[in-house]
């Protein structure tokens, strides 16, 4: 089973992983999609923060992002993709933080970051006209 | 009717056995914690099933659209432990006149199950807490294109 911090450092890893590729694929977005990535990117920078406060109230190390990461954007269908694929992967962190502690707290921003993302995921779906639009269990790996 | 013979040992065998356990004739049964939330998070998918039997039914040109989404309500409740088929229809008062005001009361029956699952999934055991989550998260979803 997986712990509490563990949860918490995996899905910090994956945040950083998430606004280096929304800083990729963003490149390659028209104006107006654009504004949307940017928000997803903000939303994922202030999800970054507040799990290092979390991480550091625990006592636990933070770790930061790493040097680079495998992710090439060919054009804008590319990029709506790998977004889809960068909320899909970080909702599968938050539903194991969610299975991974009982402070109510943390279960509950955990549901809530489990349901923004897969409405962001829904969206980028909605914009590269993938079928289906929303997944019947989204975070379940 | 006369019981037989071999019943008649049989009976003796399990007051035997029974005789041994030392637990009371009336144990109580043991109910899962969970059991009251997967049948409330059951019940809460059944009201969104019925409600879109009852649009379909009213409006089926909005067929393509809302099928894919009903699916989902049904593996919902099959994943929750229900397996029997949704058939029943909401009150056609509840579904709305037109195409555009069915899809808004869906989109807020969606919204107000999103909630109370993602509410349950703060109390519930590590176990079932993911699955509600995860259903809450779906709904959430189903709001947004609907």
């Amino acid at each position: 089973m997986t712990s509490e911090a563990d949860a918490l450092s995996s899905l910090l890893a994956a945040e950083h992983a998430a606004i280096y590729a929304y800083g990729v694929l963003g490149a390659r977005l028209d104006e107006k999609t654009r504004a949307v990535a940017l928000a997803a990117f903000d939303q994922h920078r202030a999800q970054r923060e507040a799990l290092i406060v979390l991480l550091r109230a625990r006592g636990v190390d933070t770790p930061g992002p790493l040097g680079g990461y495998d992710v090439s954007v060919a054009d804008q269908l590319a990029a709506l993709r790998l977004a889809i694929r960068v909320e899909d992967e970080l909702g599968v962190r938050w539903r194991d933080l969610v299975g991974a502690t009982d402070d109510a707290a943390l279960r509950r921003l955990a549901v809530d970051g489990l349901q923004k993302g897969a409405v962001r995921g829904t969206r980028w779906r909605q914009l590269a006209k993938v079928s289906p639009l929303t997944e019947a269990f989204p975070g379940q790996p | 009717m006369k019981p037989s013979r071999r019943s008649v040992l049989a009976a003796g065998v399990v007051g035997v056995a029974s005789a041994c356990t030392h637990r009371p004739r009336s144990a109580p049964t043991v109910v899962s914690p969970d059991m009251h939330l997967r049948t409330l998070a059951a019940d809460r998918e059944e009201a969104l099933l019925q409600l879109y039997n009852r649009v379909l039914h009213d409006f089926p040109l909005l067929a393509a659209e809302l099928q894919p989404l009903r699916a989902q309500h049904d593996e919902h409740r099959r994943l929750l432990g229900f397996t029997d088929a949704v058939t029943r229809l909401s009150p056609a008062a509840l579904a709305g006149r037109t195409p555009a005001e069915a899809k808004a009361r869906l989109a807020a029956l969606e919204k107000g199950v999103s909630a109370d699952h993602g509410a349950n999934a703060v109390t519930a055991t590590r176990a079932l807490a993911p699955l509600l989550a995860s259903l809450s998260a779906s709904e959430a979803c189903h709001a947004a294109v609907l």
